[in-house]
């Protein structure tokens, strides 16, 4: 289980992250959505463990009961893989170009399992059959150039898979893929998580992919997460305004445009660009794009309010039903 | 198929030449380097002598060919020590970061400044001239080298993708250095070690030169050249050959680096 409380990140006067709360209990299925630049990734690196040197924490991380404040490098690793792992949005960049997929594969099966190298091969071959990759002998033995796209994310996904993890995040791991790739990836990312009753953090731009994907999701702006409940819920009826707004131009939950290229459409514009972390509003984020804006917004952090059962969000103004 | 560039074409052609030549006198040469004859020196290029003899009456093709099996097994050794040494410590500097970096880093120029003649001097005056001395010496200058290439192109890496893959995997920051960077730095660290190889050549020429470097009977381009010098009006070719075969070994190795660069390194080409 994997408990964050009030926690931010910071970068010299800039935020980041700011007071995040979550809990993630084994098979669940959490989404994150939000534009770029609102702190989705570096929530899913705090949780590895991995946030940039430069950045300073607070707040709490507990991952099984254990607080993490001062767990040291040595011990994150000992976490990475086992309990918690890790893919990312460009299968290409994620692959050693001068390994072949096999050992990238069987490299933690060894360090973390001790497995010998057959073993170690043999659980690969078996991880790669799990993630639907056909042929795994042949490819085992293959360099990441000589796979397409989705062949590279089931590999980091059999990468990822390999000791067991009781968490996966996947930040954006459909967003370089072409549509239907997209849709059996995520797929295979549901139907792993629940066959293994492994929690999945699923961080996307598409909001399509996340409704597929997920029971749960959390609304991510500047670095806050505004809002948070049942996936049906939200998208059925969203509370916060900026939600609203990424649901605004949509026309469906379910159906997102495409572009010429067959790629998902990234989230409908709101009007205004996200400011830069350090000009973001003390208050709500979301003052000064916000179409509902109240003149307390940009200096007075709204409370958390309960549009609904199991649900929060942050704003002065929740719910569309206030608006009315 | 993409033209390979002339340096490399012309860099690649004379290193075989010279490393033909060495290779083969591990076998073959049209004499005995050291058979002296007395009544036969200085004598003209014949039949039997190609280039002619020296002042003891010693074939000069077979020293010129043991001189290089000579030459190339030094700047091997120089930078096979040098370029290990080097380079691990430019992936300790570049893995751990901080002020254990800045402090390896430190060192590296200090020890960049330092001049390997100075230093081969020291080491003559303290254990004696030897080749092995030499080597010692042309190594050492070698380790700061590699280490900035090395750190600097390691540096490149760990801001790749992949890298974080492997962090995120649990891999120990040792297990990133030996599986994910060493091998994509591979390519920087050959191009300078084929660079550094021309300079080991001209550092070994010169040590021996001064007689730091090999000791007789033990061939060494440096070491004819030296003694060809007292002799320059009498037989002038006798210094010729060896400073030709100096300036080929060292241009050869030298154009091959600067072509793997060319080849390897493809935004450096585009700036030019
Ligand atoms: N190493 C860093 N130094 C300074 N700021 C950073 C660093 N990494 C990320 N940030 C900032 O943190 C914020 C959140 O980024 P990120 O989590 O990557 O957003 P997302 O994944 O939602 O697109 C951004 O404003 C980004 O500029
Ligand atoms: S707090 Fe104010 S600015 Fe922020 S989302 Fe709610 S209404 Fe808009
Ligand atoms: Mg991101």
């Amino acid at each position: 289980m994997f408990d964050l409380t009030n926690l931010s990140v910071h970068f010299g006067p800039a935020t980041a992250l700011r007071e995040a709360s979550l809990t993630i209990r084994p098979g669940d299925r959490l989404g994150i959505v939000g534009e770029s630049g609102s702190g989705k990734s570096m929530l899913a690196l705090c949780l590895m463990g991995m946030a940039p040197e430069a950045a300073t924490l607070s707040g709490t991380l507990t991952i099984d009961g254990r607080d993490m404040a001062d767990a040291t490098e040595r011990d994150w690793q000992a976490l990475r893989a086992r309990r918690v792992a890790m893919i990312f949005q460009e299968p290409m960049a994620a692959l050693n170009p001068l390994s072949r997929v096999g050992d990238t594969v069987m490299d933690p099966l060894r360090l973390h399992l001790g497995l010998s190298k057959q073993a170690a091969r043999a659980r690969a071959l078996d991880l790669f059959a799990e993630v639907g990759i056909p042929d795994p002998e042949a490819r085992l033995r293959q360099f990441p150039h000589e796979l397409s796209g989705g062949q590279r994310q089931r590999v980091l996904i059999a990468l990822a898979l390999a000791c067991d993890p009781d968490l996966l995040i996947a930040d954006e791991p459909t967003t370089a893929l072409d549509a239907n790739v997209a849709l059996r990836i995520t797929d295979l990312l549901v139907r792993l998580s629940a066959e293994r009753n492994m929690a999945l953090l699923f961080i996307s731009h598409d909001l399509a992919a996340v409704a597929r994907a997920t029971s749960d999701i959390a609304v991510m702006y500047g670095g806050d997460i505004v809002e948070r409940g049942p996936t049906r819920a939200v998208l059925d009826s969203p509370a916060h305004p900026y939600t609203r707004g990424l649901l605004g131009a949509r026309p469906s939950a379910t159906a997102l445009p495409r572009d010429a290229k067959g790629k998902r459409a990234r989230l409908p514009t709101i009007p205004g660009t996200v400011p830069g972390m350090a000009d973001l509003p003390k208050g709500c984020r979301f003052a000064g794009r916000c179409p509902v804006e109240l003149p307390r917004c940009a200096s007075e952090r709204p409370a958390v309010t309960k549009p609904g059962p199991d649900r929060s969000a942050i704003c002065h103004v929740p719910s569309k039903e206030a608006l009315a | 198929m993409k033209r390979l560039p002339v340096n490399l074409l012309i860099g690649a052609a004379l290193v075989l030449l010279v490393i033909g030549a060495a290779a083969l006198s591990l076998i073959w040469t049209p004499h005995d380097y050291t058979e002296m004859n007395i009544r036969g020196k200085f004598g003209p290029p014949s039949e039997l002598h190609w280039l002619g003899t020296d002042q003891l009456g010693r074939d000069v093709v077979s020293q010129l060919m043991a001189a290089a099996r000579n030459s190339m097994a030094v700047a091997l050794a120089a930078v096979l020590i040098g370029g290990s040494i080097g380079t691990a410590l430019g992936l300790l500097a570049s893995a751990i970061g901080g002020w254990v970096e800045d402090l390896v880093m430190r060192i590296a120029d200090i020890g960049f400044a330092f001049p390997a003649l100075l230093f081969a001097i020291m080491l003559a005056a303290v254990f004696g001239p030897s080749l092995t001395n030499a080597i010692l010496a042309i190594s050492f200058i070698n380790i700061p080298v590699f280490a900035r290439v090395a750190r600097a192109s390691a540096n490149q890496i760990w801001t790749r993708e992949y890298v974080t893959a492997a962090q995120a995997a649990g891999l120990t920051r040792a297990a990133i250095s030996r599986d994910h960077i060493l091998p994509n730095i591979a390519a920087p660290i050959i191009v300078q070690a084929t660079i550094e190889f021309a300079v080991a050549i001209l550092a070994e020429a010169a040590l021996s030169y001064l007689g730091l470097g090999a000791q007789p009977p033990a061939p060494s381009w440096g070491r004819m050249l030296s003694e060809a010098q007292t002799l320059m009006y009498l037989a002038p070719q006798l210094a010729i050959y060896p400073g030709l075969c100096i300036v080929t070994a060292v241009l050869g190795f030298g154009l091959l680096g600067d072509g793997l660069r060319d080849v390897t390194d493809p935004r450096l080409v585009r700036e030019r």
